[in-house]
């Protein structure tokens, strides 16, 4: 009898389904709906026409090379390859394991260094030096704000999986707040805060721009939030005895901390800052707020844009950050997938639950 | 020694019976990690904290634009007056129909979102699930102001769209909904719906397969086990969603600075103006403070609703089982 009762529902499965149908051309609907602007934007951004939102009929590649000084940004996009390849393969000749693992993040530093210093700190890419100060600034800003939330976040999340204790709960509150508060709110109190303040957050520190300070701070709240709560996700399905071992070895907490913490949240670390990398780029509400003179990022230049007729350069620009998204997302997927992570913990960890 | 030793990393191995470890090397080792949330705990009191806590504190206060002070606030004579003036018609109105415009919004993502994130989980195979679910994700997590100026392009009055929609015969005139309420509409839903759709994907995948299959041996239809197995048992997710899409969208100014015009405003885009155009921080601060209270109010609500609804289903529920006893 139960034989019969567990093969049933199997049995009716090959009928047809017409909900899952129904389902699926709903589904085929909302996607094409999800990408209907973004798509709209790459077509746009070679319109032969003078904006941005008005379609000309006509497709050219006219404001791409506006934008970007065609010549020297391939050739910073060919040294920085080379520079990548040879650290790859001098990282698989080598033989050294840490070399191996580390040459393709080496050889994207250097890579990023090097060209920085040929074309005076990306600058000699663009023709349109507005839009390229804006997307450099954005660049500048995003690095800042993830290597921030990723010092904090690691710390905070490793804390928090660790350590049973009455912090737990009003910090896990806090959080919470972070990730919820609407950002209009941080927007305009860290504006008022800064301009309270003062110090380096009116006048700068060193050769880094005030702007570009509040961009990091403003930036850093809510990506290291969420990179805490990613890392503290990543430890909860740990448990502690590799830790106690390394203590019982006589190793000391730091050394434990970097031998054996550190490697079991290297994925995380890793994929909630690229994360925290996407978000930034993205941010509007807070850059919008905080950013001054000079320092505006993309989003703020886009705003300012909009006021008069969007030039379709705009496009070319925001067309290069999608792919950069897209990158990112999916070394983000790879990262976690490669640590074992479900379709639906990555889905989790994306939707910051 | 060495057993004692041996025991205890076998009790451990478990989460929950963590506590039951020996509490002197607990001590060795967990009071590092503790200090290492401390540069977290200052960041955010001294970023997050004690920022709002400031507009709170503002939001008292006379405006003061006169030159030699960096801060437009003086704070001699706190009053009240800010909230009266954010509570006039004027700034009223924009309130209410960002309210009317976000629950609107959140309640048709749900109901758009939500077969998608179905269909996700119950009727695609792994495959699949992994690469629909990144043409939810790459959407939602670039350029959000691209995309929402984007929406100038097929909404435009003179555009392809407005100019086929009157070829078909849909339309006589052109469309006009640009520089208005039902433009930000339109662009809120589509800007909020992949964080609807992610956590209500999270929330049905982890419901136990077990659970379903088991309703429907009990001899539940379909229709039976999605409203008494799976849909209670994405109530989290659901409740995730809310606050992920709702929240946001009630702080919104993008959108309705992009896409609303004058008719279309909303509190996001009002705040921001006090404090970039009009200069009058404290009326922009109540504002703020007035914003967050709505948001709890409406939750508030939303949740008691949820919960009586609940409450009495679970009463119908309990009597029908004594009946059937």
């Amino acid at each position: 009898m139960t034989a019969a009762q567990l093969t049933a529902p199997k049995a009716n499965r090959p009928q047809r389904d017409g909900a899952k149908i129904a389902m699926a051309i709903w589904a085929t609907i909302v996607f094409t709906f999800l990408f209907i602007p973004i798509l709209l934007v790459i077509r746009h951004s070679f319109n032969r026409g003078g904006s941005l939102i008005v379609w000309s009929h006509h497709y050219s590649t006219r404001w791409w090379g506006k934008l970007f000084d065609v010549h020297r940004t391939w050739n910073a996009i060919f040294v920085f390859l080379i520079i990548v390849v040879v650290a790859w393969v001098i990282g698989r000749v080598s033989g050294v394991k840490a070399l191996r693992t580390w040459s393709i993040p080496i050889g994207v530093v250097l890579g990023v260094i090097v060209v920085g210093e040929r074309t005076h700190g990306y600058a000699d890419m663009f023709n349109e030096s507005g839009l390229g100060l804006a997307l450099r600034n954005s660049f500048t800003a995003a690095i800042g704000g993830t290597l921030i939330a990723v010092l904090l976040g690691g710390l905070a999340g490793v804390a928090l999986a660790r350590r049973i204790g009455p912090w737990n709960k009003p910090f896990m509150f806090i959080l919470f707040l972070i990730l919820v508060t609407p950002e209009i709110m941080d927007a305009i109190a860290l504006l008022g805060w800064f301009v309270g303040v003062g110090g380096p957050f009116n006048h700068g520190l060193g050769p880094i721009k005030d702007g570009i300070l509040r961009l990091w701070v403003g930036q850093s709240l809510y990506t290291s939030a969420l990179v805490t709560l990613i890392v503290r996700a990543r430890l909860a399905g740990l448990d502690e005895s590799l830790e106690e071992a390394a203590a019982d070895l006589g190793a000391p907490p730091a050394r434990a901390f970097r031998q054996i913490t550190l490697p079991l949240i290297s994925s995380a670390l890793v994929a909630g800052g690229l994360l925290s990398f996407t978000l930034c780029l993205d941010n509007t509400i807070i850059a919008n707020s905080v950013s001054t003179a000079g320092t505006s990022t993309f989003p703020v230049y886009v705003i300012g844009s909009a006021k008069s007729t969007t030039k379709p350069f705009v496009g070319a620009a925001a067309v290069v950050l999608f792919g950069i998204t897209v990158m990112s997302l999916w070394f983000v997927y790879s990262v976690l997938k490669r640590s074992g992570d479900s379709s639906s913990k990555i889905a989790s960890t994306l939707a910051g639950t | 020694m060495g057993a004692a030793t041996f025991v205890e990393g076998e009790v451990t191995t478990g989460v929950a019976l963590r506590p039951s470890a020996g509490p002197p090397r607990r001590r060795r080792l967990r009071a590092p990690s503790f200090s290492l949330a401390i540069p977290s705990i200052l960041w955010y009191v001294f970023f997050f904290v004690l920022p709002i806590l400031l507009i709170v504190w503002y939001s008292f206060g006379v405006k003061n634009t006169a030159s030699g002070t960096s801060v437009p606030v003086t704070m001699t004579h706190p009053t009240l007056q800010n909230y009266r003036n954010a509570f006039s018609p004027t700034f009223f109105t924009v309130f209410k129909s960002t309210l009317k415009i976000s629950i609107l919004a959140t309640t048709l993502c749900f109901v758009f979102g939500f077969p998608v994130a179905y269909f996700l989980v119950f009727k695609v195979s792994a495959k699949w699930k992994s690469i629909m679910l990144a043409l939810v994700v790459v959407p939602s997590f670039t350029s959000f102001l691209i995309r929402t100026l984007a929406w100038r392009i097929p909404l435009a009055a003179n555009g392809e769209v407005s100019k086929w929609l009157q070829d078909v015969g849909i339309l006589s005139g052109p469309i006009n909904v640009l520089d208005t309420r039902t433009a930000v509409q339109i662009a809120i839903i589509y800007n909020y719906l992949g964080f609807m759709i992610l956590p209500l994907f999270v929330a049905l995948d982890r419901i136990d397969g077990h659970m379903r299959e088991a309703s429907k041996d009990l001899g539940a239809n379909r229709v039976r086990t999605f409203t008494q197995v799976t849909l209670p048992l994405a109530g989290p997710g659901i409740a995730a969603g809310v606050l992920l899409t709702f929240i946001p969208m009630c702080g919104d100014f993008v959108t309705a600075t992009l896409l609303g015009g004058t008719s279309g405003n909303m509190i996001g885009a009002m705040i921001d103006s006090q404090f970039h155009v009009g200069q009058n921080w404290p009326l922009g601060s109540a504002m703020a403070v007035m914003m967050i209270g709505a948001v709890l109010i409406v939750l508030g609500i939303g949740a008691a609703l949820v919960f009586g609804v609940q409450h009495l289903l679970r009463r119908r529920r309990h009597i029908d089982i004594r009946v059937a006893a």
